[in-house]
């Protein structure tokens, strides 16, 4: 009996293998098919909500422009090496294009250079790496400045003073890290709001935006407001102010997707989101590099239907972004 | 007749390197029949040597593993040693002596691992897990804001040269010499296979369980200089996921999870074809989700192939007790 359920589990991955082999026909055959265009995808990691729906806005790409855009990432959070294998596959299928938001700016410069020594074209989008020889790197608001708006707006709602928390996601993460320079920044500006250190990591975890909140109230009590900087902040955030009893007496502000937060908008334990449409800026991005590749640069000032007025300077391509508050969640549908 | 196809079957099984051997050996050629970037050799060297780092944790890790215990820190440890590689040389030291340090910072890790694994008598699974998070945390409180320094390029020069796979083989021997022909080799088998068996015998278990924890340390340290060497770069990210890639090497590669025997070629089967898993995978633009899942599944399919290979064993053994012997002899003449 234990034999033979184990030798179920010893052929399973046989199974699962073959099966494979049969799914992946399909994507294999349209890559390798070498008239379609092929540009592709490589996020920080895949399968948490934020690059879901740059997923979709990859998927429209591809419908729109009629070539094929492919979305992939290491399956782990801050994966740097895997993320380099991954590029690096690409580079061996011969793709036209690859588009990275890298978890280290620094690291993927080798394989940028490799790529681009075979004549791949290498962007970043999201999350830049300046350092390297990428061509442009498109991303929404500028990194600092979205910071500064955060601080601006929460320091509104905060009265112009009290106590400031700021939660971040990974410690190596640019963007991020540049998120939290701009809201500095704004901090700067408001003599009477002070900053409760340590900064809090939450790892792009939901669950340690929550703890991190707890303790961080626990310590704080008087607590007036948390900037955050990543998509699992604010709806962390606000699952331990309403354990706390403190939802809306803290006031909280922060990059994230409507969809986590249209509860907590509409009870206020979250007051507002500064954000663009992911799905957007990936179609921005794709749209862009397809371009690239039929020999059209992005100037700036340029109008992009659905998108707006984009600002391009140094090599950088800016999204206009949006703010989002209780009154127009429900316009958002991601 | 029946008895020399027994004799077969049981040598066959005895050859513990089998299943991973068949394993690497079945990808290649699966991958290669389905993917045609997939036997390009330079490519296909890049992404061996990139697991030059992986391949040495799993050396030290087949020992620890075969002598019952195991370190689920190594990858953290790798991220630490990375990070004092990268503070050191940003305060102005040399590439040696820096290398030196991360190394030395590699065995006190370890070192405090084995000491209280073997002096204090603390469970392996959790000392290492405690030191996993301690040793990663350490990684950001030393990095500061540093947390990704590009390294001079004497790292990557040497990583482009043939130093890295020199020092692969070198480590490699190491491991298979420890194993088979020393005092310590013995010793590890003997704490694998009875802890207490071993002590009665005289074996200083302390001792040699203080020795491997340090020798894992040491190896974290070499695969950091690799891995720094790889990225040009001291990432706070780097070494994350690698414990769960070289343990599952090892024990893919036919070292018993329950101690007491032990295949440091094996595992080089092993890590050779988590390697090529993911640059085949990765060419058949199968989504990361899916290797994992694979990955997972032939780990637990390799652990129950060890314990049916056990039982088999087992049952062979009784078989060869003379009383049972003659009892098989009846029922064949019968």
């Amino acid at each position: 009996m234990s034999t033979r359920l184990a030798l179920i589990f010893v052929i399973l991955p046989a199974i699962a293998f073959g099966v494979q082999g049969c799914g992946k026909s399909g994507p294999e055959q349209s890559a390798s098919s070498a008239s379609k265009r092929t540009i592709v995808f490589v996020a920080k990691e895949v399968g948490i909500p934020y690059f879901n729906v740059c997923e979709r806005g990859a998927k429209q790409a591809a419908n729109k422009l009629g070539i094929n855009v492919e979305f992939t990432g290491p399956t782990t959070g801050g994966d740097v090496a895997g993320q380099i294998r991954i590029i690096e596959n690409q580079i061996s299928r011969g793709v036209n294009a690859i588009v990275i938001s890298p978890n280290d700016p620094n690291s993927v410069k080798p394989v940028v250079e490799k790529a681009m020594s075979r004549g791949i074209k290498v962007f970043t989008w999201d999350s830049d790496a300046p350092a390297t020889k990428r061509i442009f790197y498109v991303c929404a608001s500028d990194d600092v400045g979205i910071g500064t708006e955060i601080m601006d707006r929460l320091a509104k709602d905060m009265g112009g003073k009290g106590k400031v928390a700021i939660m971040s996601g990974g410690q190596g993460a640019l963007n991020l890290n540049l998120h939290i320079e701009g809201v500095m920044k704004g901090l700067a500006k408001y003599p009477k709001i002070t900053l409760v250190k340590p900064i809090i990591y939450n790892n792009e975890k939901p669950q340690e935006a929550q703890s991190g909140v707890a303790g961080l109230l626990q310590a704080n009590p008087d607590l007036a407001g948390i900037a955050c900087v990543n998509s699992p902040g604010p709806p962390g955030a606000a699952r331990a102010l309403i354990a706390a009893g403190k939802a809306g007496k803290v006031k909280v502000w922060g990059l994230s997707l409507p969809s986590e937060n249209r509860d907590y908008l509409k009870s206020g334990a979250v007051s507002g989101l500064i954000l663009w449409d992911p799905a957007k800026l990936t179609f921005l991005t794709a749209k862009l590099v397809n371009d690239y590749l039929d020999g059209k640069r992005p100037t700036d000032g340029m109008e992009v239907k659905g998108v707006g007025k984009l600002k391009v300077k140094d090599g950088i391509v800016i999204m206009p972004g949006v703010v989002i508050t209780r009154q127009n969640v429900d316009q958002f549908d991601f | 007749m029946k008895t020399t196809d027994r004799n077969l079957a049981a040598r066959i099984v005895a050859i513990r390197e089998l299943p991973a051997l068949v394993l690497f050996a079945g990808l290649f050629v699966y991958f290669a029949l389905h993917a045609p970037e997939f036997a390009n050799a330079a490519d296909l060297a890049d992404r061996f040597r990139q697991y030059v780092p992986q391949a040495m944790l799993a050396v030290a890790l087949t020992l620890i593993i075969g002598s019952g215990g195991i370190d689920i820190s190594v990858g953290s440890v790798l991220g630490l040693c990375t990070v004092v590689l990268g503070a050191v040389t940003l305060r102005g030291v040399g590439p040696a002596h820096a290398c030196l340090l991360a190394v030395a910072t590699g065995c006190a890790i370890g070192a405090f691992n084995g000491l209280a694994v073997a002096k204090i008598r603390l469970q392996p699974v959790v000392v290492t897990l405690s030191t996993w998070g301690a040793a990663r945390g350490l990684c950001y409180v030393i990095a500061g804001r540093n947390t990704s320094i590009t390294l001079p390029p004497t790292l990557s020069v040497l990583y482009e040269s043939p130093a890295p796979i020199v020092l692969a083989i070198a480590v490699i021997l190491t491991g298979v010499l420890i194993l088979h022909s020393t005092v310590l080799g013995r010793g590890i088998l003997a704490v694998g296979g009875s802890e207490q068996a071993a002590r009665f015998s005289g074996i200083n278990v302390a001792g040699v369980k203080l020795r491997l924890y340090t020798f894992a340390g040491a190896m974290a340290g070499l695969a950091a200089i690799v891995t720094a060497g790889w990225m040009n770069t001291a990432s706070t990210e780097a070494g994350k996921g690698y414990e769960f890639e070289a343990i599952t090497a090892v024990l893919i590669g036919g070292t018993s999870i329950y101690g007491g025997e032990a295949s440091v070629i094996g595992s080089m089967f092993g890590v050779a074809a988590i390697a090529i898993l993911s640059r085949g995978f990765g060419l058949m633009a199968v989504s990361e989700h899916w290797q994992r899942l694979f990955l997972g599944l032939i780990l637990i399919a390799s652990v129950l192939l060890d314990r049916l290979r056990r039982s088999y064993e087992l049952r062979v053994a009784g078989r060869k007790t003379p009383g049972r012997d003659s009892v098989v002899e009846v029922v064949d003449v019968n």
